[in-house]
């Protein structure tokens, strides 16, 4: 299993290289593409992890101790963080894919307008101009040269496409009318972000937002990172999506891998399969389970805080 | 099924040789095609990845001869530049994914390393078996693609043409990708079978040293082969949604793919060679008849080549435009890999000073392997030089040297330890003719092909290259190797109509026609029990020492006697070679190897066999020479090739040629009880 | 055993040596190892924030604290988590032994891809073929400045307009391609 694990490390390992290269080439960028990141989900999901690690390490206790309620339902709860965790992931995602934070050649955030583009370049309305303040769809305008239909989603692309399908909800200045559009996501990230006790530092960066105009809101990520910066309409920001997207979706596979087997474990242990003398398949899952959360671990700082 | 004496004494009287094990092995316990697909059996997932690699090798091989074809003369011969391109790449892919990097490992690795270190099987006998399913479903996608139109980017992938081109780069990708899971669950297998399964009295002093090159190979797979997986993810992506890593418009660096794909590929290199470098020491030591030169430093730079191969994988980058420093430095570390293998090579002649070499079908290859590597390897340290590289890189020189290495390295090493494994894994014994005849053949094709190549190369022929209209004074050079290829194919079709032949004709193998002292030929049937062997072996000796069995006194420095070469013409008996019949007691801790075989039906079950060890009789091949060293002992012994050895050579066993080896502790191995 | 908790890890360990000697985690142990984690976690995230609001300055030190911060984290969990701490050389070195590849395929890379421009200027071209290219640069510049007249400040009368023009020919504003370079 070690060995396993030894290829998963540098499987992610191929990554992380390609992740300080060009960081080493782009600083600005990376920092400020970082921002965009939403780093109180980042760390809402950073102990989500770290305590479905705890509830495997604890299951895998119970096996040793032969104590089998604990090991089934440290598994269950095991299972239910992953699912936590990759609920958060789906806001993110698809919250980035609304304001045009695609990979590579894709990414077209632009200043003060979000451009959704593929193939043919077509862009989205600026947001204020389509509704003021309040959260509702946005327009869909083709732009530079609009389609016969001006207001039909432009099919595009698949993903542009993809994401285009979704109403866009856009958070204009007033972070209460963006809890509006995205109530589930921001309910509970305002939640985590009163345990974690953040709440001042989240609302300096409200404030320090503010400074900088209500043109830009229009692209902000909702709780404000967005800045003014090189990252806007540079195509090379995409390489730090690139890589955001291909890290953070072959470690979201590896969590719902994870999710299933530790799913199997747990409808075996119900059975009675482990005991103190035979639970092998629990700790080699465990160990599994551990090596994501390590490169979760340092997936996060890398990305979303530095 | 557990084998009584009484089946084995049957099986003896009904003129089966010794060893051989007709009524029950491997091959026949179970019958169906659904009893092949559905085994856990390494020893059958061998022989299915071996009909597999052999496979692809004929279809890579084709692949060649059409390429060579085409060169045959300037302008288009028999194909238009897009079909070469194609071709070509299809070659190298298929060569390199689909048979060199499974081709030892996981056939007479599969099939030998259990049997080796005196394991029933692999640790993980399902996961094996999924390797090969991975493996095949791997080479599905990859020939698939040649439906959606073939490949033209050359085995390499390089960015950004791979991504440009119109050409089936995914289903590719993909397939090597698969195929590359197939690698890692190869890899963790055997690292954890060594680890966990060892015989008793099998310390890792006393393993073949087959058994390091496939332990310091699987390491390589383990850590490199996730890799080339992220690298094809990533030239995936860049391809279906632009991520834009290598892609310069995007910010991205296509040199970057090279330090990838590289990290992997010069690695992958020594995944193909090391196991060759195995299967040649364990040629040299049995053919040579005495221990194999060096043993520890042969072990120890398998490892250190394996490692070392992580750090040079920058000298395929000279012209790329990476930074001069880094080529400096990989540059500089090119040439310490030269270290280890030469190591290797001197040791493997050392070990054939003054020993017998017997120049049988395998040892013929093992001295081509040492000819060919050579010179592939020297040239190696050529081209790894960095300012001859700049003139060198990308030319027919390349070609050559990657050839000389790969071909005469790997598959020259592989044909050798097939011919010598051979009569173990189907129970059958080759032509031995048709084998000299092919390892002729191989060997002058070979270097008909590949080394005007090397000429070519240094005069300017890029490879690659569809056409040389520029270069008209090559064409002689280009026919020349082209009609190599011819003759190297016509060798390669004798080795297979050698073994095809076999299968139907050949003479039934005894247990241990080769009179080697490794566990798969001394403890165990030709063909294996389903189980290998009968009773867990124990293990007292190295896996060298001849002696202990044959005569000579074991030095293996060449100063004093090296084993003779034992009679192994077909069906003689060979008396002191132990084959696990079941029949002796199962707490017996002597050494196994020097407990004399009794004629059948003699021994009862719980007798303890006499332990004394047989004194070889002066052979009627031995001729004293004039060396001082062996006046003492007044024999030395010199072999000739394919002698017909008289049957008789140990039926006089009383008197002793070797008046040291009544001094001798009778238990050579040690720590083991 | 299901029947009582220990809550002395030794007595546990005691109990359990039946299968290969593992550790068996207390709950203290785990608990501490959690709490840890996650007051590494706020530290590290307070940082960050903090840092990004221009509290801390922590300039070229962020990401070497950020990923000694990880790197803590990533110690707890394998050390206490994964019981690597108990569990023997092996492991370790498996563990131990990827990060050190991962890093050898790190260093290289950067060897090229950080060093790409180092020995440009000191470039393998002989001195006399450098001087010449520049001479014959220079020469080429002045010839440029020589033929390229420069736009009349004063355009001619339209023709079409004033039928009769008695000056010299219009020197017409062509962009001279000399004078983009």
């Amino acid at each position: 299993m070690w060995l396993f694990l030894m290829t998963e490390i540098l499987l992610f390992g191929g990554m992380f290289v390609a992740y300080a290269i060009f960081r080493a080439w782009y600083p600005e960028l990376f920092a400020e593409a970082s921002e965009q990141l939403d780093t109180v989900m980042g760390g809402l999901n950073t102990l989500v992890l770290l305590l479905s690690s705890l509830t495997v390490a604890w299951a895998i206790r119970g096996a040793q101790t032969d104590n089998r309620k604990v090991l089934v339902w440290n598994l269950v709860a095991t299972v239910a963080l992953a699912g936590t965790f990759m609920v958060v992931k789906y806001f993110e995602y698809t919250h980035k894919f609304e304001l045009g934070i695609f990979p590579g050649k894709y990414f077209v955030l632009e200043e003060g307008t979000i451009t959704v583009s593929g193939e043919e370049a077509v862009a989205l309305l600026p947001a204020e101009e389509a509704e003021g303040g309040a959260a509702a769809p946005t327009v869909v305008e083709g732009l530079p040269d609009p389609g016969p239909n001006a207001d039909e989603v432009p099919e595009g692309a698949a993903i542009p496409g993809e994401a285009a399908q979704e109403p866009i909800v856009v958070s204009g200045g007033d972070e209460a009318a963006a809890g509006g559009g995205e109530t589930g996501e921001l309910i509970e990230e305002e939640g985590i972000e009163e345990a974690l006790g953040m709440e001042e530092a989240v609302a300096q960066d409200y404030g320090e937002e503010a400074a900088h105009g209500a043109e830009l809101h229009a692209a902000d990520d909702h709780d404000g990172h967005g800045r003014h910066g090189a990252i806007f309409s540079n195509p090379r920001a995409g390489i730090f999506f690139s890589i955001y997207y291909v890290m953070t979706g072959i470690h979201g596979l590896h969590v719902i891998i994870g999710m299933i087997a530790i799913g199997i474990l747990a409808w075996r242990a119900r059975r009675g399969d482990y005991t103190s003398v035979y639970y092998t398949p629990v700790e080699n899952v465990g160990l599994y389970w551990h090596v994501v959360d390590i490169i979760w671990i340092f997936l996060f700082p890398l990305m979303y805080l530095i | 099924m557990a084998t009584t004496p009484q089946t084995v004494a049957a099986a003896a009287t009904a003129a089966l040789p010794p060893g051989h094990e007709a009524e029950h092995n491997y091959l026949n316990a179970q019958k169906g095609i659904k009893s092949w697909l559905l085994t856990v059996d390494h020893k059958r997932i061998g022989i299915m990845y071996l009909i597999s690699v052999a496979a692809f090798f004929a279809i890579g091989g084709l692949l060649a001869l059409a390429v060579r074809l085409e060169l045959f003369s300037v302008g288009p011969t028999i194909m238009e530049a897009d079909t070469y391109n194609r071709i070509f790449t299809m070659h190298g892919i298929v060569m390199v994914f689909a048979f060199i990097i499974p081709s030892v490992m996981a056939t007479l690795g599969n099939f030998l390393l259990p049997i080796m270190i005196g394991a029933k099987d692999v640790a993980f006998p399902r996961l094996n078996l999924l390797s090969l399913y991975i493996y095949w479903l791997g080479m599905a996608f990859a020939l698939g693609s040649i439906y959606t139109g073939g490949v033209d980017t050359g085995w390499t992938f390089y960015t950004p043409y791979s991504k440009e081109t119109g050409t089936a780069v995914l289903a590719m990708g993909l397939g090597v990708f698969i195929a590359g899971f197939s690698s890692i669950l190869t890899g963790l297998n055997f690292i954890v079978t060594i680890h966990k399964m060892r015989a008793p009295g099998m310390t890792w002093n006393r393993m073949p040293l087959f058994l390091w090159s496939v332990y310091a190979t699987s390491i390589v797979q383990i850590l490199a082969t996730p890799v080339i997986g992220i690298t094809m993810l990533l030239l995936a992506l860049e391809r279906v949604v632009g991520i834009g890593i290598f892609d310069p418009a995007l910010g991205g660096d296509p040199v970057l793919f090279q330090h990838f794909f590289w990290f992997y590929s010069h690695p992958a290199v020594y995944i193909m060679i090391l196991p060759a470098f195995g299967i040649i020491s364990e040629l040299m030591g049995t053919f040579s008849r005495q221990k194999v030169y060096g043993y520890r430093a042969v072990a120890l730079s398998s490892l250190a080549i394996a490692l070392l191969g992580f750090l040079v994988w920058g000298h395929h980058m000279f012209t790329s435009g990476q930074s001069p420093i880094s080529s400096v430095v990989f540059s500089m570390i090119t040439f310490l890999i030269g270290v280890p293998s030469g190591i290797k090579i001197f040791n493997w002649v050392a070990t054939m000073y003054r020993g017998s070499v017997w120049l049988v079908t395998p040892m013929l290859y093992a001295l081509s392997f040492l000819f060919l590597f050579t010179i592939g390897g020297v040239t190696g340290i050529m081209v790894g030089a960095l300012a001859v590289d700049i003139h060198l890189h990308d030319t027919y020189f390349v070609v050559a040297h990657f050839h000389y290495v790969m071909m005469g390295g790997t598959v020259i090493a592989l044909l050798g330890g097939l011919h010598y494994w051979w009569p173990k894994m189907t129970g059958r014994l080759y032509s031995e003719r048709l084998g000299q005849i092919s390892a002729l053949l191989v060997f002058i094709g070979f270097n008909l092909t590949f080394f005007v190549q090397f000429i070519m190369g240094s005069q300017g022929m890029p490879r690659r290259y569809f056409d040389y209209p520029d270069m008209p004074w090559l064409e002689p050079l280009h026919q020349l190797s082209t009609i190599g290829s011819w003759v190297l194919g016509v060798g390669l079709l004798v080795v297979l109509v050698n073994g095809l032949w076999s299968l139907r004709r050949g003479k039934l193998a005894p247990g241990n026609p080769w009179g080697a002292v490794t566990l798969e030929w001394a403890y165990c049937t030709s063909p294996p029990d389903p189980h290998n062997f009968h009773r867990t072996p124990l293990v007292t000796h190295g896996p060298y020492d001849y002696h202990a069995v044959f005569g000579g006194d074991g030095a293996g420095d060449g100063a004093g006697l090296p084993a003779p070469v034992p009679d192994v013409t077909v069906g003689a008996p060979q008396e002191t070679i132990s084959v696990d019949d079941g029949t002796s007691p199962p707490d017996d801790a002597t050494d196994i190897v020097s407990r004399t075989r009794g004629p059948p039906g003699r021994a009862p079950s719980g007798t303890p066999w006499p332990i004394t060890r047989k004194p070889l009789p002066p052979s009627p091949r031995r001729r004293s020479t004039a060396s001082p060293a062996t006046t003492t002992t007044g024999t030395r012994t010199s072999c000739s090739s394919g002698t017909t050895g008289s049957s008789t050579r140990r039926t006089s066993s009383t008197t002793s040629s070797r008046p040291s080896s009544s001094s001798r502790p009778r238990s050579w191995g040690c720590g083991c009880s | 055993m299901a029947t009582t908790h220990p809550s002395d890890s030794h007595l546990t360990h005691e109990e359990h040596t039946g299968h290969g000697g593992h550790h068996v985690a207390s709950p203290q142990l785990l608990l501490r190892t959690f709490g840890g984690l996650v007051l590494l976690t706020i530290v590290t995230v307070g940082l960050a924030l903090a840092e990004r609001a221009g509290y801390v300055p922590l300039g070229p030190l962020s990401v070497p604290v950020a990923l000694a911060i990880a790197g803590a984290k990533a110690y707890l969990v394998a050390a206490f988590f994964m019981a690597l701490k108990y569990d023997g050389g092996t492991n370790l070195l498996a563990f131990v032994g990827s990060g050190v590849f991962l890093v050898i395929f790190l260093a290289f890379t950067y060897l090229d891809t950080g060093f790409r421009d180092t020995f440009e200027e000191q470039s393998a071209v002989p001195v006399d073929i450098l001087e010449a290219e520049e001479a014959a640069l220079r020469e080429r510049q002045e010839r440029l400045e020589q033929s390229a007249t420069p736009p009349p400040y004063v355009l001619p009368p339209d023709t079409a307009l004033f039928g009769d023009v008695p000056t010299a020919p219009p020197t017409t504003p062509t962009p001279q391609p000399g004078l983009q370079e």
